[in-house]
């Protein structure tokens, strides 16, 4: 349904995208995972229309909609710092997109009971004369949503929805906004630089860095068979072993011979297991260990022996 | 506790800020000192007057016209700013060229330059004779000496309270919300009137108080345009000073007091206005 083919994009002399490539299928929840500076909002900018590739195209069923611009392009888009209309009701928020339409704008009251029913999808209703300023967090988030699917977009696109919000109420909006995607079926593409949101969400994760797409898998796959060192690094928690072995922490067991031998520094619960923290005798690297929790927890100041279960190596 | 936080008084919450009482002590005394008492004295020397003769120096038909006057070529002025200023001001927040900084300090030029050299500027420039003004005279438009000029000086005079009331809140409310706008479908004129001006619609209108509050005051600049002919291009300042000459102290009162009572009606008014905005928008 998506297709960006060869997309490069430079600001002054720049390159913040680098021969980027990428399809997404109709349904599908994409993450572009990335850390600040990967690119990953310009991506989605440029498919939004907000922002111009210097070179490539972006394809929307098989059509080129680089010329398109945003307005015409009728994406929804829901920015970080939710963007509401200060001035607006939020049921004003919601129903801007119908009532600027030129061709088919609804009549006053059907916009008006539009956008009630959106407020009620997003689990807001009753709350349309106030406005975005007597609002929490998590709630201006939701108008946010609320007024982009209004023009009843197909292509969802979401910057770093939940960065603003605080732990618990990212969570819960986490699950519910993956409950709706499914329900109204969208395509979504979203941006994070958290990569636990990622891969809880995301049908697929699209790991960028510097420009350049590092990975695209599920997450599954990100986890477990990570591309490069830097998926490695940047999904999930890895540890260094000589010979460019990457471990999980949860990948390491003790052994009584063999292995590498580990200096203890601290060790503490951390949900259902002992993490242990200690500093790998042959190199200095440090270390992090989960060790079952049922099991007697190593002492700061042991010396202990661990081998790999699994691990991934990207040569010395 | 209580009774430290209720030995305070009620006007005021416990705060980690300090020194209220002195800094609203200091408050109160300067504006006594600057606005308040030398404002008093006005209101007492036309109470002492008697209200017939009040009236007879307050509302002649002199007074009248000049208030007209006054009023009506602030007004106009301070509106033509809104839009103006309104320009200068995008042009400034949104784009970066050469020479910004110095369009920038050109703004406030009107604030510092002393309002007797703008009115002589003006009045040489668009007398009948004058650079821009000969153009203008063939077309039958007279500027300098009529309404029109007085005008002009009040435009140069307010232009900078509306740029740079304007300005801050421009810059403040990003890009973010109109690519909001454009991604929902706006068009660049929905954009505009329906997102950007009713979010600086406050800053307007402080911009646009200023500039008329200003352009009501305005003497120096203006004596030297308007040709000063009562009844017809005298400014209400201007009939003081001319009572003053005369040494009628209760005619120039008389009609200081009207001036004040209406300007600071119409300031209440606009002030007013933006408190039941921002109630409303709970900002």
């Amino acid at each position: 349904m998506i297709r960006v083919n060869n997309l490069t994009k430079r600001f002054d002399d720049v390159s913040v995208l680098r021969d980027i490539s990428l399809s997404v299928e109709p349904g599908e929840f994409i993450a572009l995972l990335g850390p600040s500076g990967s690119g990953k909002t310009t991506l989605l900018r440029i498919i939004a229309g907000l922002e111009f590739q210097d070179e490539g195209e972006v394809l929307v069923d098989g059509r080129d909609v680089s010329g398109l611009s945003v307005r015409d392009r009728q994406v929804g888009f829901v920015f970080q710092h939710y963007a509401l209309f200060r001035h607006m009701t939020v049921a004003q928020n919601v129903g801007f997109g119908l009532s600027v339409r030129k061709r088919n704008r609804p009549p006053k009251r059907e916009i008006e009971a539009r956008a009630q029913e959106l407020l009620r999808l997003v689990q807001l209703d009753g709350l349309g004369k106030r406005y975005p300023s007597q609002l929490s967090g998590g709630q201006r988030q939701r108008v946010a949503l609320a007024r982009a699917l209004a023009i009843e977009p197909k292509l969802l696109l979401l910057d770093e929805p939940f960065g603003a919000l605080d732990a618990k109420v990212r969570k819960d909006l986490r699950r519910w906004l993956r409950d709706l995607h499914r329900q109204m079926g969208l395509t979504s593409i979203f941006v994070t630089h958290d990569q636990e949101e990622a891969l809880e969400l995301a049908d697929r994760v699209v790991v960028m860095d510097h420009g350049v797409i590092e990975q695209i898998g599920t997450p599954e796959e990100i986890y477990m068979e990570p591309a490069t060192p830097f998926v490695s690094h940047f999904v999930g928690e890895t540890n260094h072993l000589p010979d460019g072995l990457h471990v999980r922490p949860h990948d390491l067991r003790i052994v009584e011979e063999g292995g590498e031998a580990v200096l203890v520094d601290n060790v503490f619960r951390k949900g259902g297991v002992w993490r242990v923290e200690g500093v790998l005798s042959g190199t200095g690297e440090i270390v992090e260990i989960d060790l079952d929790a049922g099991s007697p927890a190593p002492q700061p100041g042991a010396t202990i022996r661990v081998q790999p279960l699994r691990s991934k190596s990207f040569g010395g | 506790m209580t009774s430290l936080s209720l030995s305070r008084g009620r006007w005021r919450q416990p705060s980690v800020l300090p020194g209220f009482g002195l800094t609203f002590g200091v408050s109160v005394i300067w504006l006594s000192l600057i606005v308040l008492i030398p404002l008093a004295t006005i209101f007492l020397r036309s109470a002492g007057m008697g209200w017939s003769d009040f009236v007879a120096a307050g509302f002649s038909d002199r007074a009248l016209a000049a208030y007209r006057l006054s009023f009506g070529t602030a007004a106009a002025a301070g509106l033509v700013n809104v839009v103006f200023g309104l320009l200068i001001a995008w042009v400034l927040v949104r784009y970066s060229f050469p020479g910004k900084r110095v369009i920038g300090a050109l703004v406030d030029l009107p604030f510092a330059l002393p309002t007797a050299v703008a009115g002589i500027a003006l009045t040489t420039i668009y007398a009948p004779s004058g650079w821009i003004g000969q153009f203008l005279d063939p077309l039958g438009v007279k500027v300098a000496f009529t309404p029109l000029g007085i005008t002009i000086a009040l435009i140069f005079i307010g232009l900078p309270f509306v740029v740079r009331s304007v300005e801050p809140v421009l810059a403040d409310m990003g890009l973010e919300v109109e690519e909001a706008a454009a991604t929902l479908g706006a068009g660049r004129a929905q954009t505009f009137f329906r997102i950007i001006l009713p979010s600086i619609l406050p800053a307007l209108i402080t911009g646009f108080a200023m500039a008329f509050a200003r352009g009501v005051g305005e003497y120096g600049s203006v004596i030297f345009i308007s040709g000063n002919m009562p009844g017809k291009t005298e400014i209400a300042p201007l009939l003081i000073v001319t009572q003053l000459e005369q040494y009628a102290y209760d005619g120039a009162t008389a009609i200081a007091t009207v001036m004040l009572v209406v300007s600071f009606a119409i300031l209440l008014l606009l002030n007013g206005y933006q408190t039941l905005r921002r109630r409303r928008m709970g900002a």
